[in-house]
């Protein structure tokens, strides 16, 4: 355990893949403290406004503050990608352990599984955004869906090849009982795996998020989030460049930093799965 | 093999069926009546009972669903306002997806591949480093903004590509290749970059093989012990990957299409959800399932062609 420590915080793409989300986060939840001006309500006087020492990223059509925009922003962005994560995780967990642990189920779930990913996972999210009506709930709802079978493969995969270890014959042989088994033996096991793969899925869901934002049907204004700042300014890009670049970049930034972060968790927790990627 | 196909085959028929389940389903998702929800709040008693009676929501739901496949097998899906079937709106758009999907694909055999092998060949060098860093950075980019970038780029500032529309391959060559330059270009960076970080870890893995040990022992030429003996085993888990990719770029195309104006079939699914055309949405959604499960199909019999171990999985 302290070995695993010390490779963690030795780690360069952790250390700063971490310091990257850290950043954002604190930004995100400082967001009142930190942003110079309020992010929505309008101040026409300072209307498209290229970038200056007032604005540092310049205002958009309605005279706000793109800064304190993106800043706030990270706080919707970061609190999808962080719910779906975690519902992903726990979706994933429950469904990849009895695919895993009971043979008789793993071939219904695992062929439903492969229909789910069958669908491209932004028109699944669309599609479900787009009957259920845009919010950030339904935002988070729609990832989970789209993203558990991700989740839940990964952790039966581990559970396959853990259930054939020795120590879970023994304990099988002295008596133990299943849901002991499953929580004590296996699931403990199977958590570097966990860790490395809800990383990479909470880069994706700030990904999609942004995505989904852009395509009209995210977390609706005026509330911002990245993508819907993306999308607004699409119509003044050609004058106003400078309002849907600083979010992109934000959006770029975190997902490496999160993405960095999975990377060298990856390399530490899970060093076997660094042949397919992921 | 003959019997690993049929497997493969009879695997094929299932997601499909699951597929179309789901997106039968998806409409039931709906809170409240379903017509109602697809007509809007200002839709009159007339415009609901007529949808009501196009979607069949008055029969019981097992029933219901026995018609969508009927509909679905005959090709009479039809569109909620385009007064079409939403096969022939498909294929009408296609060319356009299919050209952007392709030059997505082009984009990241191009960059992706010898990238992710000049990376593992120099491993550890900076060239490696900055490879990987690109690799990482590629993934974490979001395409539409990517698009938005390249656009203000070459069409806005050196005014060298046009910022949108399509030209068919048919009507004109140039321009079909100078329409759909950018659009692939910001579609296949991201899988590119997946690329490259697949094909170097995996031909890491190759060459730390007995084989290729036995190779150098042997006096071969370093160019030769790649090509002839690392990159064809790599190649096998490679071309899976690229299955997976096509799937991930026809998903990208629903964004990218937006971004750069062009009618395709991403373009038509957003419109069809923005005025819920849920019948449109659904041929969509499985008609791409299907493409998607064809290409991994291919693959996998291709798949299991170079590597007969497969087979017998």
């Amino acid at each position: 355990m302290k070995l695993t420590k010390n490779l963690i915080f030795r780690n360069r793409s952790i250390q700063i893949g971490g310091a990257i989300t850290l950043f954002m986060i604190l930004l995100a939840l400082f967001a009142p403290l930190i942003a110079p001006y309020p992010p929505i309500g309008m101040n026409i006087p300072s209307m498209l406004k290229s970038p200056s020492a007032d604005h540092l990223f310049g205002t958009d059509e309605f005279g706000r503050d793109v800064l304190s925009r993106v800043i706030f922003g990270a706080r919707i962005s970061l609190r999808v990608g962080l719910s779906v994560a975690i519902t992903t995780g726990i979706l994933g967990i429950g469904v990849g352990l009895f695919a895993g642990y009971f043979r008789r189920l793993d071939n219904p779930i695992m062929r439903f599984l492969d229909a789910m990913m069958a669908i491209p996972s932004l028109l699944l999210a669309l599609a479900i955004v787009s009957i259920v009506g845009p919010s950030e709930g339904t935002a988070v709802a729609a990832l989970t869906i789209t993203y558990t079978p991700r989740t839940a493969r990964v952790i039966r995969g581990a559970v396959l090849s853990i259930k054939e270890q020795y120590y879970v014959e023994s304990a099988t042989a002295l008596g133990a009982g299943t849901l002991r088994i499953m929580i004590q033996h296996i699931l403990v096991n199977c958590i570097g795996p966990v860790i490395v793969q809800q990383s990479f899925i909470f880069a994706y869901a700030v990904l999609a998020e942004a995505m989904l934002s852009f395509l009209g049907v995210g977390p609706p204004p005026p509330a911002p989030s990245w993508g819907n700042i993306i999308s607004e300014a699409r119509g003044s890009m050609r004058i106003a460049p400078w309002i849907m670049f600083f979010p992109g970049i934000a959006i770029s930034i975190t997902v490496l930093g999160i993405n960095m972060l999975g990377d060298g968790l990856r390399d530490v927790l899970d060093p076997k799965s660094r042949v397919q990627g992921r | 093999m003959l019997a690993y196909t049929f497997r493969r085959l009879i695997w094929m028929m299932w997601v499909l069926t699951i597929v179309s389940i789901l997106s039968f389903l998806l409409v039931h998702l709906a809170p409240g009546d379903v017509a109602r929800v697809i007509g809007g709040i200002k839709a009159s008693e007339e415009t609901i009972q007529k949808i009501r009676e196009q979607l069949e929501l008055d029969k019981p739901i097992p029933l219901q669903f026995i018609y969508f496949l009927k509909k679905l097998f005959t090709g009479e899906l039809q569109s909620l306002y385009a007064r079409r079937s939403v096969f022939e709106i498909i294929l009408y758009k296609l060319p356009v997806t299919a050209s952007v999907a392709l030059g997505g694909l082009v984009v990241a055999l191009l960059i992706g591949f010898p990238l992710g092998l000049i990376a593992a060949v120099k491993q550890g060098s900076w060239v490696d480093r900055i490879g990987v860093m690109t690799a990482t950075l590629g993934v974490s980019i979001p395409t539409f903004w990517l698009g938005m970038n390249l656009i203000l780029l070459f069409a806005v500032q050196l005014k060298w590509l046009p910022s949108g529309g399509f030209v068919r391959i048919t009507e004109d060559f140039g321009g079909w290749i100078r329409s759909i330059i950018m659009p692939s270009f910001s579609l296949g960076f991201v899988q590119a970059a997946l690329l490259a970080r697949m094909t170097r870890s995996c031909l890491l893995e190759v060459l730390k093989e007995d084989y290729i040990t036995t190779a150098r022992a042997k006096g071969l030429r370093e160019s030769f012990v790649l090509l002839r003996h690392a990159l064809r085993n790599a190649m096998i888990t490679i071309v899976t990957v690229v299955g997976l990719i096509f799937g991930l770029l026809l998903g990208g195309a629903v964004v990218t299409e937006q971004v750069f104006t062009l009618p395709g079939v991403g373009r038509m699914v957003v419109e069809a959800v923005s005025r819920r055309d849920y019948p449109t949405v659904q041929g969509v959604i499985i008609f791409i399932a299907f493409a998607y499960a064809a290409v991994n199909l291919i693959v996998d019999l291709l798949y299991a062609f170079l590597d007969p171990r497969i087979r017998y999985d």
